[in-house]
């Protein structure tokens, strides 16, 4: 496939250019103290240096309220099709990638979901190499090739190779068209090849964080019923701060506000989401609500796409107000299980 | 029980020094204190055993309020525990024993004189910088700080000069800022939940027959959350600022409950969590009660 060595400058002319053909570019932007995905006006003002917005890509093609149809007094229903927003998301790093990878599996599971497959479709994504993993990372856990320089799910892969330069490589088709628009820049060569490898293996040794996952699949799954999940939840408080900052949690609710029905995000760390119409409630402990979760990610999602509904991003973690640590309660869980000797055993 | 004066270090081991001695006498189940994880961050702890008591901490970024916890069924399920307390939150306690929520002798308060605590850049969080309450008021056990024991804080009464900053707002403008705060809500409810006093076992907003607010995160149903969730605090919000610390995109939630602490302070010369044996002035009717507004 074919590269590219482009400064920042260059970089910038890239974003105006993309804005110039239509394109709405979604980079991380200061949003006060906060880095957000947003949308940037200019190439200059997106950042360079950041581990990972607080939010996700997941906010842009499944956000989190929309209008799903609409209807008048007389029971005409008007369906609501989301506008097809030509868009790019710029510095998407390889574990929120992974994490598309992820929804487009849910939302096209038992049928294709037009919402979303709408957005997906008119998505570019550009994404940007980590060189500098977070000590709270563990993206390189999972056996699907998610590692800080992983590109295939993207379109578009950028490398920061000094303080000037960036190594731009063309992953799809569409990266090929991409790349094709640059006109700064100059040909990648094999000593820029060399020094992204480099850059690569550092950043894959400062990830120190790892997990046996199919060990850890199989001890949960046999520990459903230990205590030791009524231990590991006694601090969380059950806000829905992991579940809607997670680029992975995809759940919903769909509610009709006067003439129309939106769909918006829930959180299985709320009461009311399991909540029947009886009144009953099977997780009416908190400790049930956050074991749901720990055990849709590492359980239930892989039993369905073989596959963890995690990308070890560490955003559940870094923004909890109780710092529950999911890595820790998962990764802990067979030593701790065994020691205190009940459940379904190991 | 007053401990004599420490230094920080020797205020840990003085609060590990309680906490072992009230497990080992079965005088409670649990100690809810602080501990350093393995990353360096402060967390809560649940210790309900001696020999874990050692992870026990005490220093500048104990920032969350643990009285939160005492309305949580984790604890509650529990016959008795043990909270370390800085001044601030005992005025949480104060306030759920005044609502009939915590029962004094259920609990075993060990209250930690705190001169500021920091976020992690290392910065004195808000709250502090005004505080009155460097040493709790109500303690079973006092661990003393040498430095609260001899320093006279320089803070009398309390101080709104950040509410009348946006009292002396034009009213649009007034609008449009809190506009711009609702818009970024997210409804995670974060401010609920980490909110010691919030302690409804179904909040309204999770009511749907009448349903009072729509669910869906749009600016209207945002921004009646925001007022709302403080109305409902009037008149019982301590300032504990634990809905500013724990929202996600730092809306400054406490100003709205501020503005509320300073009407109920104007009106009722009253002051949430201080005195147990009091009740808030909007729970109960006097006849001296302000009523310009009827006329």
């Amino acid at each position: 496939m074919a590269k590219k060595v482009i400064d920042d400058e260059c970089l910038n002319q890239f974003v105006s250019l993309l804005r110039q053909r239509g394109y709405t570019v979604v980079a991380p932007r200061a949003e006060g103290s906060r880095i957000v995905y947003g949308e940037v006006e200019t190439g200059a003002n997106f950042l360079r240096e950041y581990i990972n917005p607080q939010n996700s890509p997941k906010d842009f093609l499944f956000p989190r309220r929309e209008e799903l149809l609409s209807f008048t007094d007389d029971g005409e229903v008007i369906a609501v099709v989301p506008e097809a927003v030509k868009t790019v998301l710029l510095g998407v790093r390889p574990c929120d990638a992974m994490a598309v990878q992820h929804l487009d599996k849910i939302f096209n599971w038992d049928y294709g979901d037009i919402y979303y497959n709408r957005r997906r479709r008119n998505t570019i994504l550009i994404g940007l190499a980590c060189n500098k993993p977070d000590p709270t990372c563990f993206c390189t856990s999972f056996g699907n090739g998610l590692g800080p320089h992983q590109k295939e799910n993207v379109d578009l892969m950028l490398t920061k190779l000094d303080e000037r330069s960036y190594l731009v490589e063309a992953v799809s088709k569409t990266g090929e068209e991409l790349l094709s628009l640059i006109a700064c820049g100059a040909p990648g060569r094999p000593s820029h090849d060399e020094k992204a490898l480099k850059l690569r293996e550092r950043a894959e040794k400062m990830i120190t964080k790892r997990l046996d996952v199919d060990t850890t699949v199989k001890v949960l799954d046999n520990n459903f019923d230990s205590d030791y999940w009524k231990d590991v939840a006694r601090k969380c408080i059950g806000c829905g701060i992991c579940t809607y900052l997670c680029p992975t949690c995809y759940c919903f609710d769909i509610e009709d506000e006067g003439t129309s029905r939106l769909r918006f995000w829930d959180s299985c760390q709320f009461t009311v989401y399991s909540k029947h119409a009886t009144g009953h409630n099977p997780r009416d402990q908190p400790y049930k609500r956050y074991r749901n979760r720990v055990y849709h990610k590492f359980v239930y999602f892989k039993k369905n796409f073989d596959e963890v509904l995690c990308v070890g991003c560490g955003r559940c973690k870094l923004y909890c107000p109780m710092k529950v640590d999911i890595f820790k309660i998962v990764a802990e869980a067979e030593v701790n299980i065994v020691k205190l000797g009940r459940g379904g055993g190991v | 029980m007053r401990s004599k004066a420490f230094n920080r270090e020797g205020m840990a081991s003085e609060i590990r020094q309680i906490s072992r001695r009230l497990l080992d006498a079965g005088e409670v189940e649990t100690v809810i204190g602080y501990e350093v994880e393995v990353g360096g961050c402060v967390c809560p702890v649940f210790i309900d055993c001696s020999e874990e008591t050692e992870r026990l901490i005490w220093g500048e970024q104990c920032v969350h309020n643990l009285a939160t916890f005492l309305k949580k069924p984790v604890t509650k399920e529990r016959n008795k525990v043990a909270v370390i307390s800085k001044g601030c939150d005992v005025r949480s306690i104060i306030a759920l024993m005044q609502e009939g929520q915590v029962v004094r002798e259920d609990i075993v308060i060990i209250g930690v004189d705190c001169i500021g605590q920091r976020d992690e850049k290392g910065d004195l969080l808000l709250k502090c910088t005004n505080c009155r309450d460097h040493r709790p008021q109500l303690h079973d056990f006092l661990v003393v700080d040498a430095e609260v024991d001899v320093r006279r804080f320089d803070v009398e009464g309390a101080e709104y000069s950040d509410v009348e900053e946006l009292e002396e707002m034009p009213v649009e403008e007034r609008l449009g800022f809190w506009k711009a705060e609702a818009e970024k809500c997210i409804r995670c409810y974060a401010c609920r939940e980490g909110c010691p006093l919030c302690y409804c076992v179904e909040c309204f907003t999770d009511q749907n027959m009448p349903q009072y607010l729509p669910s869906s995160p749009s600016i209207q149903g945002n921004f009646l959350w925001l007022m709302m969730r403080a109305f409902d605090l009037a008149g019982r919000c301590t300032g504990c600022m634990e809905c500013d610390r724990v929202c996600p995109v730092n809306i400054p939630l406490h100003l709205v409950n501020r503005k509320l602490v300073k009407d109920v302070d104007e009106l009722f010369g009253y002051e949430a969590g201080r005195n147990p044996s009091e009740r808030p002035p909007l729970s109960v009717f006097s006849e001296e009660d302000p009523d310009e507004f009827i006329m």
